[in-house]
């Protein structure tokens, strides 16, 4: 009786408030590095003078021009996979749509049944309705994304191939028309040669970037990946996000596909093999997080630039090419392990 | 019609499989009133409190809304009507900044932006009421837990609701917090908002509601205005809670005997921690409370490492090295963070057992479906936990898991019990039986160490006490001499004014 009357009203005043003023006046470099593109930003600049030291024409303005055209392509697809991850899905059919899409567009071409304008249109709702697809089954029948998109990624890739009997496409015609011109016509600022799709990648990223951080549709997005129950208690249509952003990412790698084939002047059936791993991990590099929740489009510019630079600058300073998969790999793990360690760290700080 | 009721429930039922959560309820909330909710838990105040957030589809209700029949199928018919909720683990996203946690799905936007500016403006008065100093633009997930409860309250607040339902909203709050609350509830009440708070704790129920209605096995059993409480019916309510601590077993604990296990702590530092030195014997529950109380279980268990000091545990060894070590040394650690070490998803059975194969080196290798079972079966018996083997953890009340967690380590006949806050946000008569519990494990020649920021659980329940103050051991209190109101100082000033032999305690350690 005595304890309980007079303790009843006594609680503790031990653990709390010890966080909150420590973030206010931190110093601007400290919240540069506490970014989470601090990381990525710090590997590229390691690797841009790695390369300069070793080979000074790294940085001359072909090279530059070349690691830029292809950098690109798989740029536009990695965009539309940061949000997409951040929603927390990600997509493995990218590959085989970046190859699929040119060949049905110059099927439906060369067999004359359609302009190119409205082959590429046509190769784009193609595009849109995969994923669709694919967003249905991971959001109604609540399929684990992995595995929608591996087997739409076999589906998708196996119709490439049969439509074409696995041969390449003649692509000759496309050189001068405004569709080529739009995409990839190219021109030089100063000593650069310059592909319009970079512009394209440019506003692509601005956007995408606007989109994920301003607006309420990225925090939807990014409502949808950290928390789904709880994302659904305030009213987020979780499913409807995801399916969106599904269509997105097949639209991006559809329209990857078709400037890679226009710029090269080529439409294989088994290109883009291998590519939706690559996308995953200039994602995962620039600092989204494999399970939702958290992702920064300068991140994945970071990644996207980390992963070229290096395909590139290994050829040129004399590495065998075949080598270069134990260099993605290594950066990947040294950068998970980088990323680990200052998530605890900071935990352990505060 | 202005004298209406804001809500008005009737013969609210519903059932989840075979067992009925609800059964003939009855609420009703007048309008610019704190009503109150007390019941255990299991009692079905946490499913009412789903229904009326739309979470939840009863089997049947009439619910009136502000004088209208009302119907409330999902989150957003509740806002619409005007009810905001705090449900007891309230959806949260550690990773988002503080800011957009509180705007989620609300953001204000300008342009097709969203205007950080505006949410910081709508938000920086309420905050303050609430006495939040927390930087907004940090993520959510590094502040603490009771900063967390009250961002949770704040989002529901910024709706500007008629009717505010909070489920439990103090189980993270400090004293100062709880206060800073329950003014600012009595200030929105004064602008005509009505409140629906429903509590285990029945002391902060009484302090703040109008009125209160008792819940018992999913009904209704006592509804009255806080004035016309009689002195009996207050007694019925709280006789729960006069009964809540075991007598101490002092027949066992005046065994004086030095041969009894102990562990031995000489020095020992690490995290807020710094030079502890004291012994805990078999056959006693001792309390500890303050800062550094939290890392010196953590050390124990291996769960941090020790900057300075040694320990020696009654198998003669140092402190374990990680949690697997401790397991299969037997001690144990039984922490009041829900869900924390249950598979919510898994049967009670198999959440039995996980502790038990991993840690022992006796008995079979193989997991046995039929042992497992039997082996919940007996917790269960023994813990009074009111289901059967075969059901998911997680269909359990929060005082229903917790003793679940409690069970598995008590299967490996642990020698030292390591204990953090073992009844948070456990209903009275949960709590009751793990008390009941731990002095019985204690009893049995276990060595019991609890940490607890509820003063009067320390008090209550321990035969000792040590208090931490800035990491420090700063005093220690016995028998007789515990006394909440001491501790308190102690643990704020790190010694209690006047009591020369406190301070003379504290001089020589």
């Amino acid at each position: 009786m005595r304890r309980d009357q007079s303790a009843d009203a006594v609680e503790i005043v031990a653990c709390s408030n010890h966080v909150a003023g420590s973030m206010e006046n931190r110093s601007l470099i400290q919240r540069l590095i506490g970014r989470p593109e601090f990381g990525p930003l710090v590997l590229l600049i390691i690797e841009l003078a790695v390369f300069w030291g070793i080979n000074p024409d790294f940085l001359s303005p072909q090279n530059i021009s070349n690691i830029l055209a292809f950098t690109v392509e798989l740029g536009l697809i990695a965009l539309a996979m940061t949000l997409l991850m951040t929603s927390g899905e990600f997509d493995l059919s990218v590959g085989s749509l970046f190859g699929f899409s040119p060949v049905l567009m110059w099927t439906l071409f060369n067999a004359g049944v359609t302009s190119l304008e409205v082959g590429l249109l046509v190769a784009l709702v193609v595009a849109a309705i995969i994923g669709l697809v694919n967003g249905w089954f991971v959001t109604q029948l609540k399929i684990p994304s992995f595995l929608v998109t591996l087997g739409m990624l076999l589906v998708v890739r196996g119709s490439a191939l049969f439509i074409t009997d696995g041969f390449p496409q003649r692509t000759w015609s496309a050189e001068g028309s405004w569709l080529a011109n739009l995409l990839v016509g190219d021109f030089y600022i100063g000593p650069f040669r310059v592909y319009a799709s970079l512009f394209w990648f440019i506003g692509a990223a601005i956007v995408l970037g606007y989109v994920l951080t301003q607006s309420r549709t990225g925090n939807w997005i990014q409502a949808a990946g950290g928390n789904p129950l709880a994302a659904r208690a305030r009213g987020v249509n979780v499913s409807r996000v995801k399916i969106g952003l599904f269509v997105l990412s097949s639209v991006m790698a559809s329209l990857a596909g078709v400037i890679s084939s226009l710029r090269t002047s080529a439409a294989n059936p088994n290109s883009g093999t291998g590519y939706e791993l690559e996308v995953i991990a200039m994602v995962v590099i620039g600092g989204t997080a494999l399970t939702g929740g958290r992702g920064t489009i300068i991140g994945t510019v970071l990644g996207i630039l980390i992963l070229r630079v290096m395909r590139n600058g290994i050829v040129l300073i004399g590495v065998p090419g075949l080598a270069y998969n134990i260099f993605i790999g290594a950066i990947i793990l040294g950068m998970m392990a980088l990323h680990s360690w200052l998530e605890r760290r900071h935990q352990a700080g505060t | 019609m202005s004298d209406s009721p804001i809500l008005f429930v009737r013969t609210v039922a519903k059932r989840f499989g075979g067992t009925v959560v609800l059964e003939d309820m009855n609420l009703m909330v007048e309008r610019g009133s704190i009503h109150a909710l007390v019941g255990e838990s299991g009692a079905g105040k946490s499913t009412l409190v789903k229904v009326l957030a739309g979470i939840v589809r009863p089997d049947g209700a009439t619910i009136e809304f502000d004088g209208k029949k009302a119907i409330i199928d999902s989150p957003s018919a509740a806002r619409k009507l005007g009810i905001s909720v705090v449900l007891q683990q309230p959806g949260q996203f550690p990773e988002r900044p503080v800011l957009a946690n509180l705007f989620v799905n609300r953001e204000p936007v300008h342009n097709g932006l969203i205007s950080r500016r505006e949410m910081e403006a709508r938000s920086r008065d309420l905050l303050r009421q609430l006495g939040l100093a927390a930087n907004v633009h940090a993520p959510l997930g590094e502040l603490g837990p009771g900063d967390r409860q009250l961002v949770a309250i704040a989002r529901a607040l910024l709706e500007s609701p008629r009717l505010l339902i909070l489920d439990d909203p103090n189980s993270g709050l400090d004293q100062q917090q709880n206060e800073r609350l329950s003014l600012a509830l009595r200030g929105l009440r004064a602008r005509g908002m009505s409140v629906l708070y429903a509590s285990n704790r029945l002391q902060d129920a009484l302090a703040i509601a109008d009125q209160l209605t008792v819940m018992r096995n999913g009904r209704d059993v006592l509804t009255k205005a806080r004035q016309d409480l009689t002195a009996s019916e207050e007694a019925m309510i709280g006789q729960l809670r006069q009964s809540l601590f075991p007598l101490p077993l002092r027949a066992l604990s005046q065994h004086a005997g030095t041969l009894r296990p102990q562990i031995t702590i000489d020095g020992l530092g690490g995290g807020q921690l710094s030079g502890a030195s004291f012994i805990a014997r078999a056959g006693e529950i001792l309390g500890i409370a303050g800062a550094g109380a939290q890392d010196l279980l953590a050390l124990l268990f291996g769960l941090k490492k020790p900057r300075q000091g040694k320990v020696r545990f009654p198998d003669g060894d140092g402190l374990p090295r990680a949690r697997v070590e401790a397991a299969q040394r037997n001690i144990c650690m039984i922490s009041g963070d829900r869900g924390n070490g249950l598979m919510p998803e898994k049967s009670i059975a198999f959440n039995m057992a996980n502790v038990v194969v991993g840690a022992r080196s006796w008995g079979p290798r193989w997991y046995s479906q039929r042992s497992a079972i039997d082996r919940a079966a007996r917790q269960i018996e023994a813990l009074r936990i009111r289901s059967t083997p075969e059901m998911p953890a997680g269909s359990l009340s929060a005082g229903g898991q917790q003793k679940v967690a409690i069970g598995k380590w008590l299967e490996i006949g642990p020698q030292v019990m390591l204990l953090d806050e073992p009844a948070r946000g456990v209903d009275i008569g949960s709590k009751q039986e793990i008390y009941a519990l731990i002095r019985q494990m204690a009893a049995s020649g276990c060595i019991v160490i609890l940490h607890s920021s509820e003063l009067s659980e320390l008090t209550g329940l321990c035969d000792r006490i040590l208090a931490f103050h800035q990491g420090r051991l700063a005093g220690e209190m016995a028998g007789e001499h515990m006394d909440a109101g001491k501790l308190q100082k102690l643990l704020a000033a790190g010694k209690t004014a006047g009591d020369e032999r406190q301070a003379s305690r504290e001089s020589a350690a």
